[in-house]
């Protein structure tokens, strides 16, 4: 990715947490949780077009997002064990990457 | 295909096919918008087809709401002075949002006669929608529909909540299976 593919991606993320930030004093309050995971999901795929960099574990958190992001609206219960288990699988990770027994 | 059919067929769908829809069923898709109903036939509602790429990439951005790859889009939107001229206060606070949901309704019932799916989206910045699409003060833009051919693979469509399905029969609580 040429520094201005970034400049730009980087761009368009700070217009997103603004109008999500807008959403958040309207929308459910749901959706902000929401916004949030989609926001690290955003993050990710940009991480993922810097060239050269292949994140595996980021790359499975991802894909889980998106896959699953929108039970949101189906049920606020299971989206908050949804990101409990994001948290828990990223926290297993950080102890694995640090070298600590997950 | 017969409009229940259409009706009992229709999803909200947020995965699409890599390709553009063709002008012309956009235009059916508006026709059928505007030929929802409006409060005492008052001509305040708008309809603005969307199909510019980088106006679509544009929208993207102010609307976090926008999760799709949809490669168009229907704004239906309101002119807020011919309303509280036409219908008072009622027309422009009330009756335009009703009539609005109906013309997003229609929408998406005609996209499954033409093979196409929708999104309905209200999760974007309303400053931004206009600044993007230069729309003036005196309106109030409502739903943004977005439109594109279904992928079909997509993920499953989301589950209706129970509550979702209720149907009362002459009085408040008295459910039809009672
Ligand atoms: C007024 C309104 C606003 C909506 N806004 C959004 C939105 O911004 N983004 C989105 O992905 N879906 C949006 N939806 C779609 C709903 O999430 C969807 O209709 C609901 O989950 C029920 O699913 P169904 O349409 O498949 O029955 C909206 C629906 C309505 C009626």
């Amino acid at each position: 990715m040429t520094d201005k593919e970034l400049n730009r991606e980087i761009f368009d993320y700070i217009l997103f947490l603004l109008t999500a930030a807008r959403g958040c004093v309207d929308e459910p309050h749901m959706y902000g949780p929401l916004r949030l995971v989609d926001a690290a999901s955003r993050i990710i795929g940009t991480y993922q077009r810097v060239k050269g960099v292949d994140d595996e574990f980021l790359n499975r958190l991802k894909q889980l997002i998106d896959e699953k992001k929108y039970i949101v609206m189906e049920s606020e219960d299971e989206f908050t064990r949804f990101i409990d288990e994001l948290i828990a699988q990223s926290v297993d990770e950080m102890k694995r990457r640090s070298g600590v027994k997950a | 295909m017969s409009a229940l059919d259409a009706i009992f067929k229709r999803v909200t769908v947020r995965h699409y096919e890599d390709k553009p829809v063709e002008f012309s069923k956009l235009v059916t898709l508006a026709r059928a918008a505007q030929k929802a109903p409006t409060g005492g036939n008052t001509p305040y509602r708008r309809v603005m087809i969307i199909d510019d790429p980088d106006t679509i990439a544009m929208i993207k951005k102010i609307a976090p709401g926008y999760l799709s790859n949809a490669p168009a889009a229907i704004l239906i939107y309101t002119d807020l002075e011919v309303a509280e001229k036409g219908l008072g206060r009622l027309g422009r606070d009330v009756c335009s949002l009703i009539d609005s949901g109906a013309a997003a309704a229609n929408i998406s019932i005609a996209a499954i006669e033409l093979g196409l799916a929708t999104c309905f989206t209200k999760s974007y910045s309303e400053v931004g929608m206009k600044k993007v699409l230069d729309i003036p003060d005196n309106c109030r833009t409502d739903l943004l529909v977005q439109v594109g051919y279904p992928h079909p693979g997509r993920p499953r469509s989301i589950k209706k909540k129970p509550e979702g399905n209720i149907i009362y029969h002459n009085r408040h609580g008295v459910s039809i299976n009672d």
